[in-house]
């Protein structure tokens, strides 16, 4: 089995965050990390490998700094690193998805993964982009994944239960949190995946018609009216809720 | 822009809140923009189509399709696509909900896309759409020139203007229905559905009750719930308790959960940890109820009560 893991690098939600000078961009000092969704993506590819055989290329659309996360991917075990590179920026997710694809497309895949979200943009669409320009189905929320020979079954998560779908490979999956449980790294894999090859691939990508105008830190403003837990203060919170708030 | 087209789910019998919300943010931005106005849905209900009509002006288009099929996302984009390219519709709204559906017609109308906007304007022809991103922890506001475009937008936040202007009297327009003429051979195939027994779906709930690592126990749950039963309001859960397998991940709120944005979220028990924060700080109001004055969940909250959730729950319930 030839798989695809997608990882995406994001800013870090437990450091600070700063909006560059020109109000449209994070400002670089901001720590990046593996975006959580991905590390299950990451995890499932390794227990595919496992179970049905195969290699696992983890690629990334970034630069040199996206290095970080490959590093931490062949510290897991995969076989290959790529960087997808594009000349112009990347402001939307089609971008990113056709670059991915352009990727894709020199290879063989069976199987491509990605976490069902990244938490930088939220946009779940890269796996249905993807399926879009590779002509290949999409399974999405994964909550479970099985292969017999080329046939692929998932439980999906759904808002009020859940679905078990069935396509064929090739196809993408996303995988939802609490599909498996991440391992982590050994020191000695660690060590050796700083020496690991990573390989360029050049994506020539058309300009997005979307280009950030304004970028600003979201602070809302809150009543803050902190009370203890007598019963006469629940009651007054309870009316404030149905007076001040009209919430109830 | 031209024309803008929304797209509603069939949901059988009544609309959903959040099917009649859409309508009412396309109703303001075709009016504020002087745009020709549609309204497309797959086997819509009697009911549906003459709710629709109630608060609308719009063209409905209604797609007449094997109720198979209903819900393939790839069958509809194609058939939207087609309805879209006949009449000449560049502006696409659909609710964050359908998030398979929207980027697939993105494509095939080669339009851009952008997914959960709150706010959209359009000024000399170019459109501004606005969105929280980095998990809510901040705002922006995207310019498009393209000559298509397809949003999803979410329907509990979206900024509308002049709000008792958008009911529309119907035009009593005659519907228009639809029938795809192509062969289509899903690629997909739903083998089975297993539905949970919620009353209330946590992405669409007005009020949510959440329980943190404060409930200490797992049997300690059962106040949540009948607090939940009775506001009608759905259950969420922190991560910590998600982990601990107390509660399913479909009632997780936050980074690696559901972003939520009810008009109440009650945080019991919860300290605040910054990725739960994340999916919940959209939310109209918040009241938190801690034991510990100093979690960081009461700089974030609109209400708050420091007690035990054990002792302060049963209070609530009985005055309510």
């Amino acid at each position: 089995m030839n798989i695809l893991v997608c990882l995406s690098r994001v800013p870090d939600t437990n450091s600070k965050l700063v909006i560059s000078d020109d109000n449209k961009s994070i400002n670089k000092s901001t720590k990046y990390v593996m975006n959580p969704y991905d590390e299950y993506a990451l995890e499932e590819a390794l227990q595919i490998r496992t179970k049905y055989g195969g290699i696992i290329t983890a690629i990334t659309v970034g630069n040199e700094v996206s290095e970080d996360i490959l590093r931490s991917a062949y510290a897991l075990g995969v076989e290959k690193a790529v960087i997808i590179k594009s000349e112009n920026n990347l402001n939307s997710s089609f971008q990113v998805a056709s670059a991915i694809a352009l990727f894709a497309e020199t290879q063989s895949f069976d199987l491509i993964l990605c976490g069902n979200q990244s938490i930088d943009y939220s946009s779940e669409s890269i796996p249905i982009f993807l399926s879009e320009i590779l002509n290949v189905p999409a399974l999405t929320s994964a909550m479970k994944i099985e292969i017999n020979d080329s046939l692929v079954t998932v439980d999906k998560e759904i808002n009020d239960g859940t679905i078990k779908m069935e396509t064929s490979l090739p196809c993408i999956i996303s995988v939802q949190k609490g599909i498996n449980q991440p391992r982590y790294p050994k020191l000695p894999d660690i060590m050796k995946s700083k020496k690991k090859p990573i390989s360029d691939f050049q994506a020539h990508i058309k300009n997005s018609k979307i280009n950030a105008f304004e970028l600003k830190i979201n602070k809302k403003e809150r009543i803050g009216k902190i009370v203890g837990d007598s019963k006469e203060e629940i009651i007054e919170i309870i009316e404030l809720l149905k007076t001040e708030a009209k919430v109830l | 822009m031209k024309k803008i087209i929304t797209y509603i789910k069939n949901a059988d019998t009544q609309l959903k809140a959040y099917n009649k919300e859409i309508i009412i943010i396309s109703n303001s931005i075709a009016k504020a923009n002087n745009l020709g106005n549609y309204i497309v849905g797959a086997n819509l209900s009697e009911n549906e189509l003459s709710e629709i009509m109630k608060i609308s002006s719009a063209q409905i288009i209604n797609i007449k399709i094997n109720s198979e099929l209903l819900g393939d996302d790839v069958y509809l984009s194609l058939i939207i696509n087609e309805i879209c390219r006949k009449n000449d519709i560049d502006l696409v709204i659909i609710s964050s909900f359908q998030n398979e559906l929207a980027p697939r017609l993105a494509y095939k109308l080669n339009a851009e896309f952008i997914a959960n906007i709150f706010k959209l304007e359009i000024k000399n022809n170019k459109l501004y759409s606005t969105k929280s991103i980095m998990s809510g922890r901040a705002i922006q506001t995207d310019e498009i020139t393209s000559e298509k475009c397809v949003f999803t937008v979410l329907p509990k936040l979206f900024e509308i203007n002049d709000i008792n202007n958008l009911v529309e009297e119907s035009n009593n327009l005659p519907i228009i229905e639809y029938s795809p003429d192509f062969e289509y051979l899903p690629k997909v195939k739903v083998i089975s559905k297993e539905k949970e027994s919620k009353t209330t779906n946590i992405s669409e709930a007005n009020i949510i009750v959440s329980a943190g690592r404060g409930i200490k126990e797992e049997n300690n749950h059962e106040i949540i719930s009948e607090l939940a039963n009775k506001l009608g309001a759905a259950v969420g859960a922190s991560r910590a308790i998600v982990d601990n397998n107390w509660r399913p991940h479909s009632e997780q709120v936050g980074q690696t959960g559901k972003i939520v944005n009810p008009d109440l979220y009650i945080a019991c028990g919860i300290s605040g940890a910054i990725q739960h924060l994340a999916g919940m700080n959209n939310s109209k109001y918040i009241l938190a109820i801690n034991s510990d004055k100093d979690a960081p969940i009461f700089e974030y909250a609109d209400y708050g009560i420091v007690g035990d959730l054990n002792t302060v729950i049963p209070k609530i319930i009985e005055y309510l």
